[in-house]
């Protein structure tokens, strides 16, 4: 699924502009929540921003006291989904043959 | 003359992409952009955004009339990750599954539906974190599971998470049919791999620290596959534990105070044995004799959980008169006695309670009247039976002239019950 994340200094202007895929909404949501929950939320106004949303909705909105905490963040979600990546040049040479392999399962 | 003709064929390919590029240069800023800032700054092989890439073969072409297998090796790669991406765009991801040992994450298997065409779909691969979908076929699932096998131990072990946040916005009864889909192909997994059957956690007791138990593994609590549960949160006072083969969700996830779930595991593994006249009951575990308070029995804070006889006798807390009588009558005497059947007595509601007393063999006898359990010190000889209850006595020779037919009796005294002092 792509995301697309956006961080915005404390005047509004945006500093980050990114997209990345993730499996899904729910394992974007726990790595997420799992790094943001420790530390509290910003209760400033000019705060720095992270939206992290998809095609469907914005899941996520924070806000943070300062920019170590942001880049903090950022770091840590760049990091992650590398480590996800795994062996994509292996992987490719198979893709063609995969795509439209087997017969399909109905759920029905 | 061929040479001729293939400089003309390239002059002309050459004069149709300088036209386009030319025309690109007016309808397209970024291409121009492209033209003066990147093209040739770049290596080919390090173009990832394929709009890119296609300028630079439409360049290359106005310029040469030919591109080098370099360019179309990224072209055909990057087209097909295109295909991927755009094939992901319409399936929504359901699931994962993933088989481990110990550390090690031996696969990770993705489940995801695609609503226009009502049909399920794999993954075991992923390109740039985009899922690798695969049509959903069991024998795919059976053929690459089966395959999966531990290097440096003998199983292995699953984890499983239901993306509920995804498959929300569809369908309650799509929803229903996708849990049912993730469940089924859980429990195909597991049965479709002996290591990850292997994979069960083996309760050791006495029962030390709780926190000692692995938060991955399933523990036994019920018999089949239903019955194996995972103590994912084992807490100071409490423990929650969620069905290993199943999407774990309110109405199935159990949650116990730590009491209830020493008892639960100490109910799996130790069997009961007798009831002493001293107020303890005796418990047998692997040929180990186990102690615990009898209920209404001495009042005692060191055996209110199973207790491994050698620790309550090392133990420096337990009352010195109780130890004293474990000693003696239990240790030295073996003065116990072993229940060995229940006889139901016709046309009254009473039963006619038989145990064996370790020490001597001999068979000692109760009766409960009116549903009341009779206390260890009621039992009596069964010589005494005759006399005292004739009618149970009559229920009690058919009883053992048909044990002796069947000989469950004889095979039971044979068998005996070997128990370690």
């Amino acid at each position: 699924m792509v995301f697309e994340i956006k961080i915005a200094d404390s005047t509004g202007r945006p500093i980050l502009k990114d997209a990345f895929y993730m499996e899904s909404i729910t394992t974007m949501l726990d790595f997420s929540w799992g790094v943001l929950r420790p530390s509290s939320e910003s209760t400033e106004e000019n705060a720095f921003e992270l939206f992290i949303s998809s095609e469907m909705d914005c899941h996520i909105f924070y806000r943070f006291d300062s920019l170590g905490a942001v880049m903090q963040f950022k770091n840590a979600l760049y990091g992650h989904l590398i480590e996800l990546n795994e062996t994509p040049s292996r992987n490719m040479e198979n893709a063609n043959e995969l795509t439209h392999l087997n017969e399909p399962y109905k759920t029905t | 003359m061929e040479i001729k003709l293939h400089h003309i064929s390239r002059s002309s390919i050459k004069l149709f992409h300088r036209v386009r590029n030319l025309v690109s240069k007016f309808l397209d800023p970024n291409f121009d952009t492209f033209k003066k800032f990147e093209f040739k700054a770049v290596p080919i092989d390090q173009l990832n955004d394929i709009r890119k890439l296609r300028y630079v073969r439409n360049l290359e072409l106005a310029e040469s009339g030919f591109i080098n297998n370099t360019v179309k090796e990224q072209l055909a790669f990057l087209k097909s990750r295109d295909l991927l991406f755009q094939k992901n765009q319409n399936i929504v991801p359901v699931g994962r599954i993933s088989v481990h040992e110990d550390e090690n994450k031996l696969i990770k298997l993705l489940l995801g539906y695609n609503k226009t065409e009502d049909k399920a779909y794999l993954s075991f691969t992923n390109v740039n974190n985009c899922p690798v979908w695969q049509n959903y076929t069991t024998s795919l699932l059976k053929e690459t599971v089966q395959r999966l096998c531990p290097s440096r131990s003998d199983y292995l072990f699953m984890k499983h998470r239901y993306f509920e946040r995804d498959v929300e916005h569809l369908d309650s009864g799509i929803q229903k049919k996708l849990c049912r889909l993730i469940n089924g192909t859980i429990q195909n997994v597991h049965s479709q791999n002996r290591y990850l059957q292997k994979g069960i956690q083996p309760i050791a007791l006495p029962l030390g620290k709780l926190s000692k138990l692995s938060n991955e593994l399933p523990i036994q609590l019920k018999q089949g596959p239903e019955g194996l549960f995972v103590p994912v949160t084992i807490g100071k006072n409490f423990v929650v534990l969620t069905p290993y083969l199943k999407v774990a969700n309110e109405k199935n996830r159990l949650y116990l105070s730590v009491q209830e779930f020493r008892s639960l595991l100490e109910q799996k593994s130790i069997s009961f044995l007798a009831e002493t006249k001293y107020g303890v009951s005796l418990g047998i575990h692997g040929n180990k004799i186990y102690l615990k308070v009898t209920d209404g029995g001495t009042n005692t804070d060191s055996l209110k959980q199973w207790t491994l006889l050698d620790d309550f006798l090392e133990s420096k807390n337990a009352p010195k008169r109780l130890k004293y009588e474990v000693a003696k009558n239990l240790v030295e005497k073996r003065d116990f006695m072993v229940a060995l059947d229940e006889i139901p007595i016709r046309p009254t509601n009473d039963i006619l309670l038989l145990k064996k007393h370790y020490a001597s063999g001999k068979t000692y006898f109760a009766v409960t009247q009116n549903g009341k359990k009779p206390k260890p010190a009621d039992y009596r000889p069964i010589t005494d039976l005759r006399n005292k209850y004739p009618l149970h006595y009559a229920a009690y020779l058919e009883y053992v002239n048909k044990a002796d037919s069947l000989q469950p009796l004889r095979a039971k005294e044979k068998r005996g019950i070997k128990i370690s002092f």
